[in-house]
């Protein structure tokens, strides 16, 4: 039986993939991680000699996953309050910075506290209650000095759908 | 893996410069490849980034499938200066000579 830790990490990782999919983007979980759990990669049509080809145009963004329960989070002012494990948010930080051409983002998995709830299904749908919200640090936010963790707050405006994976390389890339 | 080797090879394949932006020198691609809305291969300045190895090695995997090319053969041609790549032709051409 696998721990509740790699169960959320599992399905936070499943329910990026199928947003990206559903958006037309490849996903690709990093096995190496170093701070990096996906990489989006931007794929473009052609054609060639008549026959319809694929490719990755070599654009690409890469991405944090973090996945909690409701207990572990507080929404207040329409916004989440999460914490932050100071390394993972010096790590977007420093991917903002001007010079850097893969970017990051966060994107924060929130699942019900009881495990039971967190899928609902029948013969036709299968459920996940899962909040998910995108952050990125402001421009020209400093490295924290902090020595465990950064409280963030995420608008909930920041819902991360198959629409917004859709839009990512515009919204993000330099 | 350098920049100037990857825009020396696109230009062998018939990749035109077309502009750059503060990040990137944009490539238009040849003819033979007509791809959806007026796609630019972009090939970062700043070799120093942080990101820029693992931006290659997404570029030399996007020119490998392009191609059909090995991505390994590609990443390594493309870790090789201009002038590497002349010296080892020197020597190569001269061993052939004699072989």
């Amino acid at each position: 039986m696998l721990p509740e830790t790699s169960k959320k990490e599992l399905i936070s990782q499943y329910l990026v993939l199928s947003m990206a999919a559903m958006a037309g983007i490849k996903a690709a979980i990093d096995p190496l991680d170093h701070g990096v759990d996906l990489t989006l990669k931007e794929v473009k049509k052609f054609i060639q000699k008549d026959k319809v080809r694929y490719m990755n145009s070599g654009k690409a963004i890469d991405l944090q996953l973090k996945c909690t329960t409701d207990k572990s989070v507080s929404i207040k002012n329409g916004a989440v309050e999460f914490n932050l494990e100071v390394k993972n948010f010096n790590d977007l930080v420093l991917r903002q910075r001007k010079k850097e051409i893969i970017p990051m983002f966060l994107l924060v998995v929130i699942l019900p506290e009881n495990p039971e709830l967190w899928y609902e299904s029948s013969f036709e749908k299968l459920i996940l209650s899962a909040k998910r919200l995108w952050f990125r640090p402001e421009k020209g936010t400093t490295l924290s000095q902090n020595k465990q963790k950064v409280s963030i707050k995420i608008p909930l405006e920041q819902t991360a759908t198959p629409k917004f994976f859709a839009s990512v390389f515009e919204h993000f890339l330099p | 893996m350098y920049s100037a080797t990857v825009i020396a090879f696109l230009k062998s394949k018939g990749w035109k410069p077309a502009g750059e932006s503060t990040q990137f020198y944009r490539f238009q691609p040849p003819a033979q490849f007509k791809f959806e809305d007026g796609f630019m291969l972009e090939l970062p300045k700043n070799e120093n980034a942080l990101t820029y190895a693992r931006y290659m090695s997404n570029i030399a995997e996007a020119l490998s499938e392009l191609y059909n090319l090995d991505k390994g053969k590609l990443e390594m041609l493309f870790s090789k200066t201009l002038e590497e790549i002349k010296s080892e032709r020197l020597l190569t051409r001269g061993m052939l000579a004699y072989a």
